[in-house]
């Protein structure tokens, strides 16, 4: 099992993983990682903004684990905030109002990936099942 | 991200290169609406060089689309490519702009 595993309080330290994470998702075989970061982005900022509400002593973990054919991505904050009700709740105001400002991140996490589950209260597990198997790198 | 804002009569016309973070979003929010004032009425924006945006950045290209269609006009995307393309696809937005 490869694994990815990095910490971070705001999203300028979280900038400086960005390169590392594309990195990895790219290293994988994930195809359509780009996507896939798109929704990591929106996972990490709605844990720092929502669910730390920003405060900067409150952590937010990222894991990336390769498992088989899956990887899992787990996103936790400390506000112990977000559960499957909740995702459920802003997913469908987000339906509600196309030409709201606001949102659309809980609808990309959703697009992104083949399967989204929460573990816990405040994480998220977004699964994308690669088409590439164990050791083979995507062009 | 890189931006760069032409204004000609009503309508404006916007370049855009690099990654639109939230961050980004903001100001580019605060530089198009400054440019816009009170006479632009159509945007083109030419996105064929973005290689990210996240949701804060499609907010505001709704609230630009909001300002120009008050107005009697549009907002028209040129070249969306690779996951920015797909992102709009997923969030429908591609049903909501004009693209070209």
């Amino acid at each position: 099992m490869e694994s990815l595993e990095k910490n971070f309080h705001s999203r300028k330290e979280f900038e400086l993983h960005v390169r590392m994470i594309r990195h990895f998702l790219t290293t994988q075989g994930c195809h359509g990682c780009d996507l896939l970061f798109v929704a990591i982005n929106e996972a990490v900022n709605n844990a720092l903004f929502h669910g730390n509400q920003n405060d900067s002593s409150k952590t937010v973990f990222l894991r990336i684990l390769r498992h088989g054919r899956e990887l899992r991505v787990f996103i936790q904050d400390e506000g112990n905030r977000l559960d499957r009700d909740m995702f459920l709740r802003h997913r469908s105001k987000e339906d509600a109002h196309p030409l709201s400002e606001h949102g659309r991140g809980f609808m990309i996490m959703e697009g992104c990936c083949d399967r989204l589950s929460f573990p816990e209260p405040g994480t998220i597990c977004m699964t994308v099942i690669l088409k590439k198997g164990p050791g083979e790198i995507s062009a | 991200m890189k931006m760069n804002l032409n204004v000609q009569g009503n309508r404006m016309e916007a370049r855009l290169s690099g990654y639109m973070y939230v961050e980004d979003a903001t100001q580019f929010r605060e530089e198009a609406i400054k440019k816009m004032g009170e006479i632009v009425s159509h945007v083109e924006i030419y996105m064929g060089e973005l290689q990210f945006i996240d949701s804060a950045g499609m907010g505001v290209l709704i609230s630009l689309y909001k300002r120009c269609a008050k107005r009697g006009g549009t907002v028209v995307l040129h070249d969306l490519r690779g996951s920015v393309k797909e992102a709009f696809e997923l969030t429908r937005l591609d049903q909501i702009f004009s693209i070209k």
